[in-house]
């Protein structure tokens, strides 16, 4: 069996946030998409393996005529996968846009033309494949992209090969507040499902199968133990965040450690997420390739909170306008990307859209007995049965840490948060390594925690940063 | 919220017609951050979601946790209890705040616990004048020398008291007051009658005189002592509120109390006659206070969960190796502080690196 998940922080639902049982909803294509044409994996944590970020080059030009499915830029020989256009409509322009990950990165512009025609991808008898047969499918599908360190097939998907993987997890984990749908997903279509795992598994020559759930309802985790065949291992897990992110889930399912900076493919593991999985179904059963992903439309300042079916490449300004003075977060409140425009689109990658509201006066805020807060303590008297109230303040000026160790109680990684910042902040940046800077994933617990509202994240950052740029 | 939107107001007002950089803005605009705590400025960098934890509830927290005790001192000894907090409060804020204009630098929540853990540690009719001048050598050298809240390597609220102990050896070890218990008790009086003074703790009658204080006393409180020490029930308490309410590590007052019980056994194993049992070890002086209060200090202790051990432990050894072989009667107050000097050591040996685990060939 497992380990249990070092310290973490099992996050309430918030108000703003889509309901379990509200499902998924379609939204339309959108009147124009944008594709950018940089992508990468290690997106989760922003200081890890830089060097597998790429730029394709485009097979596209302005005036162009493309489908919903047409490969716009591929490029076999880097660690790729292509891109497709998730509009039917004519390429109006490949031109340097503001990425979300900061700089401006090149970017295809579709506009549609209301037709919505797909191009699918050839048919085939899904239960026939040869395993080169179905690598080619998920590749050319744009399913390869997936996880921190890719899905390994022959078409240099992933830093890693195909026969080296031995295991496969499927991180159905609903840790990470706004953002938790992989139940809801795994519900919809229980056998999709099962069958998408499966493809995957073949793909990659039949490694161990591990599906992780967390936070979902006994009666998915029911459901999907009396379907799984013998090859697949369910691993029920407490939604603790971040137990849904890989280091997390290769720890505590296969008790294997990624070594400081490394990723899940290096020690054999290739985790995928379930939006992933049901993309592979789609590809091979269906012959849709990966244009269309579930987010999460959610935050105190939006309307109406929910989970979309939307087109990669939707401007954000089609699916959320955040009440007065919100900010948007491109992937979550703890580690997502401020969106200053609203024009930017959705990646690949995103898993949710978050609006934050503006600053609130509250004379003593402190001193209310909190029914609807959360905190890492128990400070509050947090009643079970309401919905919590989500807080975006810094409580007050900035202040020195006091040494509550709160952040080394919190972090799943089991470092000391508190002095790698403090190192980093100093440029102290041998002893930052000696305590394991490197092992840090960046889920922003440590920060999330700190009462005196210290940027712990944001200082472990930069000392990465430091340190890289210090060896060259 | 309109009364908010007032109080607001007001301080935009009067930071208007403060000079842009001056001491008293810096102050006046972080009071109004804290008052306001919560969202009033959010956060500009991720995690964008923060813990409803912050300084000022953090601090708060000892505070409820020592009300009890507060009250019984008032009951035990009269109002002069609540003119001694008091007094602490307004000398301790006073310091607090002029090292604040000087270094021009925002009021910290610091002050909130040492302003009413270190009155709790004086005797009942400690003159009121050696109260402020206690508070002010402990907020000014305990912490604001050091840097203020956070760096200070002393516990502020004993490096007032040890200051104290000090200088006014006779007033701080000779004045102990039998207390009231009939009825209103201290409610209805100002100070102790003078009829009522004993010159021994529990702990001095036990070192000196060999006569031993019942356990339901001394859990009830209603003996001779120091403001806020005498209550042990009341203080187990406070200290499983700060536990539950995670405020503190649990670690901390276990280690202290469970080693200091185990080496003052071994010693009355070994000779019953000259040494108190565990029992009467904890629940007489000081220890109750010092190890749910005091050695929970995060600043002043370690950070890491195998330090706070180990503090614990060496808590507990110097305590009992005061009160046996030293001059004292009572070793909480030196064995905290000695301890604290060895935090910076304790959290550099066991500074965590990582969960260890299984790695793959």
């Amino acid at each position: 069996m497992g380990r249990r998940l070092h310290g973490g922080h099992y996050f309430p639902r918030f108000q703003g946030e889509p309901q379990e049982g509200d499902g998924i909803k379609e939204q339309p294509p959108p009147r124009r998409a944008i594709v950018f044409l940089k992508q990468g994996l290690c997106i989760k944590s922003q200081t890890q393996r830089r060097d597998l970020q790429v730029e394709l080059s485009p097979l596209v030009e302005p005036g162009d005529r493309v489908k919903a499915g047409t490969i716009i830029a591929r490029d076999d020989e880097k660690i790729s996968t292509p891109l497709h256009s998730p509009i039917s409509g004519e390429v109006i322009a490949i031109e340097e846009r503001p990425h979300p990950g900061g700089g401006k990165a090149p970017a295809a512009v579709i506009e549609a033309d209301g037709q919505d025609e797909w191009e699918l991808l050839d048919h085939h008898d899904p239960e026939r494949l040869e395993v080169e047969e179905l690598q080619r499918i998920l590749y050319e599908a744009g399913v390869t992209d997936g996880g921190n360190g890719g899905f390994p097939t022959q078409f240099n998907t992933s830093p890693a090969k195909p026969e080296d993987v031995k295991y496969l997890i499927i991180d159905g984990i609903d840790d990470e507040p706004y953002l938790r749908y992989n139940g809801t997903l795994l519900a919809q279509d229980v056998e999709r499902s099962i069958a998408g795992i499966d493809l995957m598994r073949r793909a990659l020559g039949g490694p161990a199968v591990h599906l992780g759930i967390g936070g979902g309802s006994r009666k998915l985790i029911a459901a999907l133990r009396e379907r799984a065949p013998d090859w697949l291992k369910i691993d029920p897990l407490p939604a603790r965040y971040p137990q849904g992110d890989e280091e997390m889930l290769i720890r505590t399912i296969l008790r294997i450690e990624v070594p400081p900076g490394g990723i899940s493919t290096d020690v054999g593991v290739v985790v995928q997420d379930v939006a992933h999985v049901l993309a592979a179904y789609e590809a091979v059963y269906e012959g849709r390739p990966f244009i269309e992903q579930a987010i999460a439309i959610a935050g105190p300042a939006v309307s109406e909170p929910r989970n979309l079916r939307v087109r990669i490449g939707t401007p954000l300004s089609e699916l959320l306008q955040p009440k007065d003075g919100g900010r948007v977060m491109l992937d979550g409140a703890l580690r997502g990307l401020p969106v200053e425009d609203l024009e930017m689109p959705t990646l690949r990658n995103t898993r949710g859209v978050v609006a934050l509201p503006g600053p609130v006066a509250r004379l003593l805020a402190w001193s209310e007995p909190g029914f609807t807060k959360d905190s890492f303590t128990k400070a509050f008297l947090a009643l079970p049965w309401l919905p919590k109230r989500a807080d975006f303040g810094l409580h007050g000026p900035e202040r020195p840490c006091v040494k509550c160790g709160f952040c080394l109680d919190a972090c799943p990684q089991g470092l000391a948060p508190a002095l790698l910042g403090e190192y980093a902040a100093h440029d102290l940046l041998d002893e930052a390594e000696e305590l394991n800077i490197f092992s840090c994933i960046e889920c922003g617990l440590c920060a999330y925690v700190c009462p005196a509202k210290i940027p712990l994240l944001e200082q472990i950052r930069a000392g990465k940063r430091k340190i890289w740029e210090a060896k060259g | 919220m309109r009364v908010s939107e007032r109080v607001d107001r007001l301080f935009t007002r009067a930071l208007e017609q403060m000079r842009e950089g001056s001491r008293l803005k810096v102050i006046v605009a972080g009071t109004r951050e804290s008052l306001f705590g919560s969202s009033y400025r959010t956060a500009q960098e991720v995690p964008f979601l923060r813990d409803s934890l912050g300084m000022q509830r953090y601090m708060v927290m000892p505070i409820l946790a020592l009300l009890p005790a507060a009250l019984a001192a008032i009951y035990f000894y009269g109002w002069r209890a609540l003119a001694i907090i008091a007094v602490s409060y307004f000398f301790g804020a006073l310091t607090e705040l002029t090292f604040c204009a000087v270094r021009r630098i925002e009021i910290t929540e610091g002050l909130l616990v040492t302003g009413i853990l270190y009155p709790l540690t004086l005797p009942p009719t400690l003159p009121l004048w050696m109260v402020a001048l206690g508070v002010i050598i402990g907020v000014a050298v305990g912490k604001e020398l050091f840097g203020g809240t956070g760096y200070n390597v002393f516990n502020p609220a004993l490096v007032g008291r040890a200051f104290l102990a000090f200088a006014f050896p006779v007033q701080m070890t000779n004045y102990w007051f039998e207390p009231f218990e009939r009825g209103f008790g201290g409610f209805l009086h100002y100070a102790p009658a003078a009829d009522a003074l004993t010159k021994a703790t529990p702990l001095m009658q036990m070192k000196f005189d060999h006569v031993t204080t019942s356990w339901l006393k001394l859990l009830w409180g209603n003996t001779a002592g120091s403001l806020g020490e005498t209550s042990a029930l009341l203080l187990i308490l406070g200290g499983l509120f700060l536990i539950l309410t995670r405020t503190i590590d649990w670690r901390v007052p276990l280690g202290y109390v469970g080693s200091l019980g185990l080496f003052s056994w071994l010693l009355w194993a070994i000779a019953p006659d000259k040494f108190p049992g565990p029992v009467f070890q904890i629940l007489a002086g000081g220890l109750l206070l010092g190890a749910f209060f005091m050695a929970t200090d995060p600043v002043t202790s370690p950070i890491t969960t195998k330090g706070r051990w180990a503090f614990a432990v060496i808590l507990g050894l110097l305590t009992v190796a005061i009160r046996s072989f030293t001059g004292f009667a009572e070793g909480v107050m030196f064995a905290i502080l000695i301890g604290n000097m060895f935090t910076p050591l304790l959290d550099r040996l066991t500074l965590p690196r990582g969960v260890k685990g299984v790695r793959v060939e």
